[in-house]
């Protein structure tokens, strides 16, 4: 059983730690550089793509077009290059070299305002007129270093008396590369490379590349998850059922990048003790508000495009879930604190206890030492030939336990009780109550909806626990209007809860619409992102499932016992930390 | 049908005596269910089941679906609704392993704050100890370490002797006064003083003028024969004639 409960445990924080990694699919606030380095008859060309994610491309697209004329013109693209230039470190025999611009490609500005940000700049390096000699060519890409995804690409040409030695690159973040090469036709090579001391860093890995070598890549796949999408959308290489199978892995794999409601779920049910169907509906909610979220931005955006760029939208759309959120947050922990809200008991009452066609007698933690003499007295015989005569199965004594195991100041046990005690008696089905807490009566007259029950003290004795059975015997068949829930699943608070979750933008689904909007490819458009979110919908189910067991495994452990009293105000307290942090993350936008 | 509840401080010989008296009430021909509510439990060795038949007993309170299924609540939930007045009847017959006509039932640890607290298994347990002691047709012996905790006035009243034992040592009998205090309370009306390990008159003496206002139902000799049968795995009332009589006289003064 321990073992189990690790193992699982283990699963659970493995899932949460899967979170960190940012993965190659959450482009939309990173950008892609492709740098491709080829070593050509009349020099060095340098090719650099850029793939910005959709938060970037608004920054991209105020250099792109300083005239506001909203079209990229030959100046724009030339004064683009410098400020990329200025972001390269490029040295030819440790002599710094400047790139001469030889051509770009870019997307429109329609497209970048829909999100789709691609630009591909040239550049020619000329080689050094002592050619014949061993050289060395460094490259070193500074420009967004903090958010960029770099791969590099190096070839020399088939035929072409330039050819690699080697090339020492920094293989884990790609940002960097020095390349020694050389004239083939010269015989000095060799020798001279033999005489080079190895100054060899050990965290850079030297990789000897053959003459004429297939280009160094990371798959396509790894490039961009949504942003492939994109391409995909782009180029009309359109097989629907691909598509909606990558959308469907790609959604699941998004989950697990910040945000999308996964962490709230998951403190959610572990503070509430939630069940599977829980877990179910609300991974479900979220992922119903998601895509919701999503067309009905999706249509404003797409709308309002010539007015608002959609990634200025977004962070206004964070910065207004985080708010509610908050809220949410903050009401919650107020609610416990002045004991509106049951501790478990607003979502998992187990009101079933309670049955229709049996004496219902409340008994609270208070009067624990009343319930011996009711159940002594049920047995009795009188009162089994009384309930055969009312038509009742039998008496049924109910508790909801004492709080002795729930740490938590004393006053807002007592309002919890109080509350937990009223929301059996709404069902219609209690027919007395014992309890010591004296001010319940009169909690109980305030509020006018309630049935009028009777309510006992204590019981100090038999005679009083068979007078109370007597009354409840007599009243039994004059109460109506039962309404004993089944289950105690409260989607009064799953929905908002849900909702909140889901209402977070997610940029890369809204990308993949706001680009079918901007192609025509409205209805493509809209099954992609339903498919994406049931992919997501899978991951946050799944996450919410495992937490769920986990949850019942452990719970039965006298530390989580401890804590589990405290469960619900970190639950609060979690949910105004994650508001703040998506306000103060987006307020500077 | 008699209701006997017995407790005393640790090491006094309790569950030895209580083992002998168990094994006297079941030699007349009554059917008895031993109750073992001590929190550390270990009369089944002392009425000498197997270890093998041990090994398998599960406590009562630690049956969590039997908990769940009768009081309707999840094992571990506070804050959700259970019933109290589970249905435990049949628990005596079904739950319990038998030897001969000696029925044994382990209860285990009362959870949580013990007396105030009212948790599912707690319920159950206290539902069942309240059937023992008020419904059950059979005789009951129960070997309890305060006799507090498993039952409160409406069930203590039925109890028709607690034994409070004890040993010829000023610490044993101070605490047979606070047994005998919260008794009291409960309602339990034939409280009896058992003085074990006696060894001779000079013993019997100083429990007898140290406890004058307790019903002293007898004494038990300090044997060297309870050691041989723990070691053994043997019954003490089988193999000890003298304990035999011994119990067998107590009795007379009880009942």
């Amino acid at each position: 059983m321990h073992n189990k409960s690790v193992f699982i445990l283990s699963l659970v924080l493995i899932l949460l730690g899967i979170t960190s990694v940012p993965a190659f699919c959450h482009i939309n606030d990173e950008v892609a550089m492709r740098t491709g380095i080829f070593f050509e008859d009349e020099g060095i060309a340098l090719t650099l793509e850029i793939d910005a994610g959709m938060l970037f491309g608004q920054y991209y697209l105020e250099i792109l077009d300083l005239d506001r004329d909203e079209i990229f013109g030959t100046e724009d693209v030339q004064k683009f290059s410098e400020f990329v230039v200025a972001g390269l470190r490029l040295r030819i025999n440790d002599l710094k070299v400047l790139p001469e611009f030889a051509g770009a490609s870019c997307a429109s500005f329609e497209e970048f305002v829909a999100g789709f940000c691609y630009i591909k700049l040239c550049y020619i390096i000329p080689y050094p007129e002592d050619l014949d000699r061993v050289c060395t060519f460094y490259y070193e890409n500074c420009l967004e270093a903090e958010i960029a995804i770099y791969s590099l690409s190096i070839s020399d040409t088939a035929g072409s008396p330039i050819s690699i030695i080697k090339e020492e690159r920094n293989e884990i973040l790609q940002d960097s590369v020095t390349i020694t090469f050389s004239n083939a036709a010269s015989t000095d090579v060799q020798a001279e490379v033999t005489q080079q001391p190895s100054q060899e860093p050990v965290e850079v890995a030297v990789v000897e590349v053959e003459s004429k070598a297939q280009p160094v890549m990371l798959p396509e796949t790894e490039l961009a998850g949504s942003a492939m999408l994109i391409n995909r959308l782009k180029t009309g290489e359109v097989n629907f059922l691909v598509l909606i199978v990558l959308a469907v892995v790609i959604g699941f794999l998004h989950a697990f990048t910040p945000g999308h409601g996964k962490s709230l779920v998951g403190a959610y049910l572990v503070a509430n003790r939630g069940t599977a169907s829980q877990a179910l509906g609300l991974g479900l909610i979220v992922t119903l508000t998601h895509t919701a979220s999503i067309y009905v931005f999706g249509g404003l955006a797409s709308a309002a495009a010539y007015f608002f760029m959609p990634s200025k939208i977004v962070p206004v759309m964070t910065v207004v879930s985080g708010v509610l959120v908050v809220i949410i947050g903050i009401w919650s922990a107020v609610r416990r604190l002045i004991g509106l809200e049951v501790d478990h008991a607003h979502i998992l009452p187990n009101l079933k206890v309670l049955k229709e066609d049996h004496i219902n007698i409340l008994v609270d933690g208070s009067a624990v030492e009343s319930s011996e003499f009711l159940i002594i007295e049920a047995e009795e015989d009188w009162v089994q030939k009384q309930l055969q005569a009312a038509g009742a199965e039998g008496i049924n004594i109910c508790s909801p336990g004492c709080e002795t195991h729930n740490f938590m100041p004393a006053i807002a046990a007592e309002r919890q009780n109080t509350q937990l005690v009223m929301t059996a008696v709404e069902t219609g089905a209690v027919d007395a109550i014992v309890s010591r807490r004296s001010g319940l009566a009169e909690k109980m007259q305030n509020k006018k909806s309630l049935p009028n029950v009777d309510i006992y003290l204590s019981l100090d004795s038999r005679i009083e626990a068979a007078e109370l059975l007597r009354q409840a015997l007599s009243k039994y068949n004059d109460r109506d209007g039962i309404t004993i829930p089944e289950e105690g699943l409260s989607w009064k608070k799953l929905i908002p809860l849900g909702i909140a979750g889901g209402a977070v933008p997610c940029p890369d689904a809204l990308a993949i619409l706001l680009v079918s909007v901007s192609l025509g490819r409205v209805a493509l458009g809209l099954g992609i992102v339903f498919a994406f979110s049931t992919g997501l919908a899978a991951a946050l189910v799944l996450i919410g499932m495992t937490i769920v067991f986990s949850n019942k495994l452990i719970s039965g452990t006298s530390g989580y016992r401890k804590i589990a009293g405290f469960l619900p105000y970190f639950s609060a307290l979690f949910l105004i930390g994650l508001g703040v942090y998506m306000i103060i993350n987006n307020i500077g936008f | 049908m008699k209701k006997i509840a017995v407790c005393g401080k640790g090491g006094v010989g309790k569950t030895t005596f209580a083992s002998l008296l168990i094994h006297a009430l079941a030699d007349e021909g009554r059917t008895v269910y031993a109750i073992d509510a001590d929190p550390n439990p270990t009369l089944a060795e002392a009425l000498g089941f197997s270890a093998d038949t041990i090994s398998r007993i599960t406590p009562i309170i630690e049956m969590k679906t039997l908990i769940e299924e009768r009081t309707g609540a999840k094992s571990g939930e506070y804050g959700s609704y259970f019933k109290m007045n589970p249905t435990v009847k049949d628990i005596p017959a079904e739950y319990s392993v038998k030897k001969g006509n000696i029925n044994y039932l382990m209860m285990g640890c009362m959870r949580g704050a013990g007396k105030g607290c009212a948790c599912a298994e707690n319920a159950m347990l206290r539902s069942l100890v309240t059937h023992l002691m008020v419904k059950e047709k059979e005789t009951v012996v129960m070997d309890m370490v305060a006799g507090t905790e498993h039952m409160g006035r409406g069930t203590a009243k039925a109890v028709d002797s607690l034994i409070v034992v004890v040993e010829p040592g000023i610490r044993s009998i101070k605490a047979a006064r606070e047994f005998s205090k919260m008794a009291g309370v409960l309602g339990i009306k034939n409280i009896h003083v058992v003085g074990n390990k006696v060894n001779g008159l000079d013993d019997e003496n100083y429990i007898k003028s140290n406890m004058s206002d307790f019903k002293i139902a007898g004494f038990m000799p300090l044997n060297s024969s309870a050691v041989i049968a723990e070691r053994q795995g043997a019954v003490l009332f089988e193999i000890s004639q003298k304990m035999r009589s011994s119990v067998q006289n107590i009795m007379k003064n009880i009942f």
